[in-house]
């Protein structure tokens, strides 16, 4: 088994202000990479943060995959899966690379049009078209 | 999510902002082997004040904060004769004479590195990250991390919502039982059933082209239903904690060493 010591482990811990569950009750999340046969003896040190109060807890094991190719070969673009981060830095960059790859350009945030112009923009179409009609 | 990060711009970019709210995660804590769980300083002020650290590295941690400030990853001069793009950030670290403690506080609590590798790639990287914690720090104070209100199932909601405005075509509870590909070896559809979507690209996720993956890790989720917060949350009423592997002992579980980030 490969061993990725060194590779941190997350707990994102919500309640009732983000609609996520009932009040007086919390909801945490505790992800991480497994590197041992015997993964929820891994995350024992961030459950232990909340020892006493877990009432329930799901387990749940999943693959994190990655493309072997950038797709251009195919037109098939792939991301990758998720990582156990519980922020999505990660997820943008991924994101950004399938735009680059699909495009061959960076992926810009420009200005976009505000819905006033985009408003203007449908109206001169829809009388153009009107006209032609006509 | 960052709130001052990568795809919080990107939502309100694109509006999805439109569809969805959010509500801030509760405060910062740090947790060091054999020292308890600490609120991670949210400002200077608390920095200095903070137990965190020892009186040495305290002095010496505020050093590079205040030198990770004031260096602008994109403005050379601004580096006070280091070359940030050569050195690596535990040259940084050693110039600074940080151990372990502010280092991990630094490396993973703000600049939110999953590994040790960061420490040998060039430092301007580590303060790219730093500072976009500071500037997500100054937007809302406590904490610099938010949450979306509902869940993150908001998040996919929200572009679908989006993508329906410019024209974009959902189909629920459909399998994709094959993609198709041309006498070219592009694709040309996907199948699902007796019926064919055409089309010239495809983009999906690895479960859906598992011969054009390759496994990477095994990952464990643990969602816990809780009655109640540890004492250590204080007043936070919702958190994010990063356990750095370095610190956490997995041998000894009761003799833990992690950094929490709230």
């Amino acid at each position: 088994m490969k061993t990725h010591t060194n590779v941190d482990i997350y707990v994102a811990c919500m309640s009732s202000t983000h609609n996520v569950c009932a009040k007086g009750f919390h909801v945490a999340i505790v992800s991480g990479i497994i590197e041992t046969d015997d993964p929820v003896a891994e995350m024992a040190p961030a459950l232990a943060l909340f020892e006493g109060l877990i009432l329930e807890r799901f387990v749940h094991i999943s693959n994190q995959f990655e493309p072997v190719e950038d797709g251009s070969k195919y037109n098939l673009f792939i991301t990758k899966s998720l990582d156990p981060s519980s922020h999505f830095e990660s997820v943008c960059e991924d994101v950004k690379s399938v735009y680059r790859r699909i495009t061959g350009r960076e992926l810009e945030l420009k200005q976009r049009a505000t819905p006033e112009e985009e408003q203007a923009r449908m109206e001169s179409r829809f009388n153009n078209a009107k006209e032609m009609a006509v | 999510m960052m709130a001052a990060g990568e795809l919080v711009s990107i939502l309100v970019h694109t509006d999805v902002t439109r569809y969805m709210d959010f509500q801030q995660i509760g405060g910062s804590f740090v947790y060091l082997k054999g020292k308890g769980v600490y609120k991670a300083p949210a400002s200077q002020s608390e920095a200095v004040t903070s137990p965190l650290l020892s009186f040495l590295e305290r002095t010496k941690a505020l050093r590079l904060m205040h030198y990770i400030k004031q260096a602008d990853p994109d403005n050379p001069a601004t580096w006070d004769g280091w070359d940030l793009k050569k050195m690596t950030m535990a040259q940084v670290f050693e110039g600074y004479g940080l151990g372990s403690g502010p280092q991990d506080m630094i490396g993973h609590a703000l600049a939110l590195w999953h590994d040790e590798s960061y420490l040998q790639m060039p430092a301007v990287e580590t303060f790219r990250r730093v500072r976009l914690y500071m500037l997500s720090l100054a937007r809302f104070g406590e904490s610099p991390f938010v949450y979306p209100m509902y869940g993150l199932g908001e998040l996919p909601q929200g572009f679908a919502r989006l993508s329906a405005i410019y024209g974009g075509t959902y189909m629920l509870k459909k399998p994709v039982d094959e993609i198709l590909y041309d006498s070219d070896g592009k694709v040309c559809g996907v199948r699902s059933g007796t019926e064919t979507a055409r089309c010239k690209a495809v983009v999906c996720d690895p479960t859906y082209a598992m011969e054009k993956v390759r496994k990477v890790h095994r990952i464990i989720r643990i969602i816990c239903l809780l009655s109640g917060l540890p004492q250590f949350a204080g007043e936070a009423d919702s958190m994010q904690v990063i356990l750095p592997r370095r610190q956490v002992d997995r041998k000894n579980g009761n003799n833990v060493c992690v950094n929490i980030l709230i």
